[in-house]
């Protein structure tokens, strides 16, 4: 028998789950036909069935035997013929229980004889399948079931699967509790590329049983839990923004959706669901959202980031040697920063601790939890939105070395890849002018490597009945990967120190660097050559990059031919005009080397100052 | 002290995400000839070139959230600075855009006005 065969058969429309425009994809329709099923059932029954031989019965016929044997000891044979060799009718009953059953009824009188019962041993040493075997039995299973074609996994009624049946793995509760998630591993470990899984027709009524798949599949697109037993929207929350590329989903035949008439609830029920799962398209068959808006929304309008702007050249070079000086030595030793903050200086944290949107697959397998421990943050977070009392808002600014000192030693240690990976990282840096300073705000990702010095949960713990709430006393937050923003104000200080005046620090859960990959490396690249020169101020010694057209905005880079590229370069190089006045010269200019010079040595004494570069 | 700026900080923020949401080429008061925008890739300066800019941006109904809000006094006289952390929803769309921004205010006369706007989405 081939059960790749009825896999198909089971679900043979399976192009319903990438066909968004077929709206008639009503329950059975999709999903095969119902008498397959049946006979289906009928062929699993066999073989999930113990075989049991009867003696004593010939004083009448053996229909009348099997129909005594139901109605007495309520056991069903099925199957029953007899044995024409040996004269033994010999059938089967549903389960080892009912074969249990029947034994007990040994001697009972039947047409003026005893009626012997006797199970026929055949299963019995696969039923106690060792641990290997049962590897060996859900892996076959998962082939069996796997369409590597259309990467889909076919996991319909599972229960009656005869290979498992026979091996017992539904015998009890517990094992059946125990199957799925085993059945989740050995897809891990087999690296099983599934985008599609159907569940249907599995008596389900919550995600408990199931919920590994989304830690397995996070990928997975399309979802049945067709003819399940699902009645509350609430177990969906299981897997709230863990499913962030499903699709579609299919819940018909399920009561949740099947008994509900009022549309209200109808509509409520999908806003939850398209607020659980992001990315949800189609629901039943039916187009929830347009998915076009969708995936524009999702990919963002706004393409083409550069991870770095600097005003010039000066600030180039003194924000990245600060930078990478500054990331070195928190995560080195945060103690070494302190010559950089004096008494007026001021540090803040705030944590953004909502959920994620999208999961960022790169971390998920060794960061389970998604970095979403917050609780060495949150007791020092100065979020304005939360923190209302004046005092705590007070309270929770550092001023001067002291109390910055502090605040660091609250923080877990950290690691910054800023050296090997400078393109988890973005920056952003101005003058400042009033201080004659620069203002420098990063993004990036860093990750935990060790509790904090100092806890920052041990201060308020003694703080009477508030302690409560705070993160359990020994119980120490999980270490992860965590994003973060960072707004520095730094100002020079006396012989050509710096001072860090002002320094904003948000944590939010880990982002990856998405919203800045698309860029040239180069710029990246600059920052940690900066390192080499442990002077703040250095622009002397350094050489000075020669920019290249890959530095131009992507979006003006889109409207210029590469010849014109290299003309702007080369005229924002040499006239030190802005942006916006190096176009226009060019375009004035036709777009001409010579051209562009004379007119803009003709020109240069009358141009506004905001027409040249900071 | 004699202006609260935490106050002014958040009430700014909140004046600023309901005009942009409600009608965004109204932003314009809110910045002057010398403000710098930083939108994701783009540099703008100048008032009229940032909400030219803003006003641009490919969406029609936009929504900001606000997740979280610090600020500090950034010089003797008075400048604040603003990190926020918020969502952004776009043309009704149920999932939001994270982002942060920062904000330079710098005192005006009785009010303030934005120095400088850094703009990012985060992606997550």
């Amino acid at each position: 028998m081939s059960y790749r065969g009825r896999g198909r058969g089971g679900f043979h429309n399976q192009n319903n789950f990438n066909n968004r425009n077929n709206n008639n994809n009503q329950n059975n329709g999709a999903f095969g036909n119902p008498q397959n099923h049946q006979n289906q059932a009928e062929q699993f029954a066999a073989q999930n069935s113990v075989p049991i031989e009867i003696v004593g019965w010939n004083g009448a016929s053996p229909a009348e035997c099997i129909s005594f044997i139901s109605r007495k000891c309520r056991v069903a044979v099925s199957n029953y013929n007899v044995d024409p060799g040996s004269g033994i009718l010999k059938g089967y009953v549903k389960n080892q229980n009912d074969a249990a059953t029947l034994m007990n009824w040994n001697g009972v009188k039947f047409a003026g004889q005893s009626l012997k019962f006797s199970k026929v041993n055949v299963g019995s040493q696969v039923q106690s399948a060792t641990t290997s075997n049962a590897i060996e039995v859900i892996t076959n299973f998962l082939k069996s079931r796997y369409q590597p074609d259309i990467k889909l996994l076919n996991l319909t009624n599972v229960k009656s699967d005869p290979n498992l049946s026979a091996q017992g793995f539904f015998g009890s509760i517990s094992t059946s509790s125990k199957f799925f998630p085993a059945l989740m591993k050995v897809a891990e470990d087999n690296k099983l590329d599934v985008l599609s899984v159907d569940l249907s027709a599995n008596e389900l009524s919550d995600l408990s049983s199931i919920s590994t798949l989304a830690h397995t599949f996070p990928q997975l697109q399309n979802l049945s839990l067709m003819n399940n037993n699902f009645n509350k929207l609430k177990v969906f929350e299981t897997w709230r923004h863990k499913l962030n590329f499903l699709r579609e989903l299919i819940l018909g035949g399920n009561p949740l959706l099947a008994n509900q008439t009022n549309p209200a609830e109808i509509n409520k029920i999908k806003l939850e669901l398209m607020k659980s799962f992001p990315r949800l398209v189609v629901l039943d068959g039916e187009i929830l959202r347009n998915e076009q808006l969708l995936s524009t929304t999702l990919s963002l309008p706004f393409t083409g980031s550069t991870s770095m702007f600097f005003q010039d050249e000066e600030i180039r070079n003194m924000s990245t040697n600060f930078i990478s000086n500054y990331l070195k030595l928190w995560d080195g030793n945060r103690g070494d920063l302190m010559i950089l903050y004096q008494s007026e200086s001021q540090f803040s944290i705030q944590v953004d601790s909502s959920h994620p949107y999208l999961l960022d697959t790169t971390t998920t397998t060794s960061y389970s939890n998604g970095g979403t421990d917050f609780g060495n943050y949150l007791s020092n977070s100065r979020n304005l939105t939360r923190v209302s009392s004046i005092k705590s808002r007070i309270s929770r600014v550092a001023i001067g070395q002291e109390q910055i000192f502090k605040a660091f030693n609250q923080l877990p240690k950290t690691r910054h890849d800023l050296m090997t990976n400078p393109d988890l990282f973005s920056m952003e840096c101005f003058r400042f002018p009033l201080l004659n300073g620069i203002m420098i705000v990063i993004h990036g990702s860093f990750e935990e490597t060790a509790q904090p010095e100092t806890d920052p949960n041990a201060n308020n713990a003694q703080n009477g009945p508030r302690g409560r709430f705070n993160h359990p006393k020994h119980k120490k937050p999980a270490l992860s990967k965590k994003s973060f923003d960072r707004t520095f104000v730094v100002i020079p200080g006396p012989n050509g120190s710096m001072i860090v005046a002002s320094d904003l620090l948000s944590i939010r859960p880990h982002a990856g660097k998405d919203a800045w990959n698309t860029v040239a490396k180069v710029p990246a690249a600059a920052i940690a050559s900066g390192t080499a020169s442990p002077a703040p101020v250095a622009p002397v010694g350094v050489p000075q990059r020669v920019p290249t057209p890959a530095d131009l905005p992507q979006d003006i880079k889109a409207n210029l031919n590469p010849l014109q590229q290299e003309l702007l370069v080369k005229i924002l190089v040499e006239t030190k005009l802005n942006m916006q006045y190096s176009i226009m010269l060019c375009e004035q200019s036709n777009w001409d080397y010579q051209q562009c010079t004379i007119n803009f040595k003709n020109s240069a004494a009358t141009l506004p100052r905001e027409a040249f570069a900071a | 002290m004699s202006v609260d700026f935490n106050t002014v900080a958040t009430e700014f923020c909140h004046f600023y995400y309901q005009q942009f949401d409600s009608d965004r080429t109204q932003l314009g008061n809110l910045y002057r000839d010398q403000s710098m925008l930083t939108f994701e890739t783009s540099q703008l300066q100048g008032a009229k070139d940032i909400v030219e800019k803003l006003v641009s941006l490919p969406f029609q109904k936009v929504a900001h959230r606000i997740s979280t809000l610090d600020a500090q006094p950034a010089s003797p006289s008075g400048d604040i600075l603003v990190m926020v952390t918020g969502e952004l929803l776009i043309d009704e769309e149920q999932n939001a855009q994270r982002y942060s921004q920062v904000f330079h205010l710098i005192p005006d006369g009785n009010s303030y006005y934005v120095f400088n706007d850094i703009f990012r989405l985060n992606y997550s």
